[in-house]
């Protein structure tokens, strides 16, 4: 491992909120101790909110659009909650003016409510659906 | 007629245009990126879409997203800002394409001042000066080779035709070294860039960095609101401009700024634009076009009391200039000093939460940064998070401010380069004015970090 690849790292656990870290390769060993989280006071109002969703781990929409529970071509659900949906598989659809955008589950799961309306416009990350993960 | 304006960037410079939007009337849509949820002009805008992750291919440079995420949310306009798509011709194209505004010059325009080669060619049949060298790649035969640089006269520099970031490069200083280096040249950009290609370049030793600050809109009519002296410089990254230059003469300045207005007719162009030129001994050699707002607008800003985010989007919007060049006056002195997230003495990128920040204040002085207290300042770009400005009715007066200014200023929490830019202001050669842009490089080189937290950088 570089100086510069342990520099990003140690960036990347202050920007994602991780104290402590420890890496262990095959003759290599590495554990990083952030100071400052010590004394961390505790996050501003605004700053829960990403936090918050960051937790989220149900289905998101992958990009910009406008949120189809309904297929637009067929006018059926593209997915029914309460199902139970494999891994890949597509459960809701993004329009962006003539094309369409594949919404899929990222685990096999019991797919809950929707979060938004149909018609709604995403953005990115944006959680659609409650997922409950299968046990693995 | 757009009345919304979709801001495809972030940090400052997106806060920058939300404030020119809101001064004219308009609505503003934030399109952010995951790691970017935080951000100011964020909270601030009328509306705010997550484009995509962190990463900037991603997010500020998948333009598919930011056109859908602009058509989706009823904005009728792009500001791209600076850097990330400002300068992609192919995304002007897109947006115009789309039935939105781009504010910006034209993709054509951009695209002409894109391309090294034929920016200057456009910049020489519009008679703005540019450094001599060969028209065009070197021939193969060794005499003429040697003609061209007589003709030019030495010291002369190699550059590889398809190169960039230095490589291929070769500066000679006299005729017996020449062929040689014209050789090695071509194996070096053979290697590197697989075209052998190489053209010659008169080299200036000590050149300041002076640019020229033009707006033009899309009735004709083009103006240059003055200069900016950049040469405080390194590693080729600007961190302290101001406005006017030390020690040029107005006459000549005016000179080279009704150039620059004229060519922005000749090219077509349209919107805020920067041309960029060296100087040395009284003569100014135009390096390249910035097609975009720069990050050191402000200055000129100051010293002329024109908003040129403003006058940009007021262009884009079909409007005509509303002033002439006669009403153009400048007044007093500006500095800026780039405030970035990084150690100020080995330079590495010191991003992480602020956990208290105070920016400074008073007569004379201008911030513009996005930070806040408790703002996490992420480590996926730029370390750029505030400016400071401050003018005075003397360069002296200005620099006291700074001063101040710097000593003002607190980010508790993260490293900033403020440290350096006080010793900068105390430096003789910056406090006399008028230094090459190697200067800080010489600086650092002679020893003016050492003892002061370790220069290891």
């Amino acid at each position: 491992m570089t100086v510069e690849e342990i520099e990003r790292l140690a960036a990347w656990c202050a920007s994602a909120g991780i104290g402590e870290i420890d890496i262990c390769e095959a003759g290599f060993s590495l554990r990083l101790r952030l100071q400052s989280f010590a004394a961390e006071t505790p996050p501003l109002a605004v700053a829960t909110i990403p936090n918050a969703e960051a937790a989220f781990n149900g289905v998101r929409a992958p990009g910009v659009g406008v949120f189809r529970i309904d297929h637009p071509t067929t006018g059926h659900p593209v997915a029914v909650s309460g199902r139970t949906v494999r891994k890949s598989e597509t459960v809701g659809v993004l329009q962006v003016g003539p094309c369409l955008k594949a919404v899929v589950a990222p685990a096999d799961g019991i797919l809950g409510a929707a979060l938004v309306e149909d018609g709604a416009v995403v953005g990115y990350g944006t959680p659609l659906y409650a997922l409950d993960r299968a046990k693995q | 007629m757009f009345d919304t304006v979709l801001i495809a960037n972030r940090g400052e410079i997106a806060l920058r245009i939300l404030r020119a939007c809101r001064d004219l009337g308009l609505k503003t849509v934030a399109a952010y990126s995951e790691a970017d949820a935080s951000l100011r002009h964020v909270a601030l805008a009328d509306k705010a879409i997550c484009i995509g992750p962190a990463a900037a291919t991603q997010s500020y440079l998948n333009m598919a997203e930011i056109i859908a995420a602009a058509q989706l949310t009823g904005a009728g306009a792009i500001h791209p800002g600076y850097g990330f798509l400002s300068e992609n011709a192919a995304f002007a194209e897109a947006v115009e394409n789309s039935g939105l505004a781009f504010i910006g010059p034209s993709a054509a325009a951009i695209r002409t001042m894109g391309d090294k080669v034929c920016a200057k060619r456009t910049m020489i049949a519009a008679g703005v000066p540019c450094v001599s060298g060969s028209e065009g790649v070197l021939p193969q035969d060794e005499q003429a080779v040697r003609a061209i640089a007589r003709d030019i006269g030495y010291p002369v520099i190699v550059k590889a035709a398809g190169g960039g970031g230095g490589r291929g490069m070769r500066i000679v200083r006299e005729e017996p070294a020449l062929i040689e280096a014209v050789s090695m040249a071509v194996k070096e950009a053979d290697r590197a860039f697989g075209n052998p290609q190489v053209y010659l370049e008169k080299f200036l030793e000590h050149p300041r960095h002076i640019e020229i600050q033009v707006l033009a809109d899309r009735h004709g009519k083009a103006v240059w609101l003055g200069e900016r002296d950049c040469s405080m410089q390194r590693r080729h990254q600007k961190i302290i401009e101001e406005a006017p230059a030390p020690g040029i003469a107005r006459e000549a300045i005016a000179e080279i700024g009704g150039l620059c207005a004229h060519a922005c007719l000749t090219i077509g162009y349209t919107g805020a634009g920067t041309f960029e030129f060296l100087y040395e001994d009284g003569r100014f050699y135009f390096i390249e076009m910035n097609t975009r707002v720069q990050v050191e607008h402000p200055v000129t800003e100051f010293v002329t009391g024109i908003d040129i985010v403003r006058e940009q989007i007021r262009i884009a919007q079909g409007e005509p200039l509303s002033f002439s060049q006669e009403g153009i006056r400048i007044q007093g002195h500006a500095v800026e000093c780039r405030i970035n997230a990084e150690d100020p003495y080995s330079f590495r990128p010191h991003p992480g939460r602020v956990e208290r920040w105070t920016p400074p204040g008073g007569p004379g002085i201008r911030v513009e940064s996005h930070l806040y207290s408790g703002y996490t300042v992420p480590p996926h770009y730029d370390s750029l998070v505030a400016k400071l400005l401050a003018y005075g009715a003397t360069r002296a007066e200005a620099i006291r401010r700074m001063r101040g200014a710097l000593a003002e200023m607190q980010a508790v929490g993260i490293a900033t380069n403020a440290p350096l830019h006080a010793i900068l202001m105390q430096e003789p050669g910056f406090a006399a004015g008028g230094f090459d842009i190697h200067h800080l490089e010489h600086l650092i080189d002679g020893g003016l970090l050492e003892g002061r937290g370790g220069n290891d950088g």
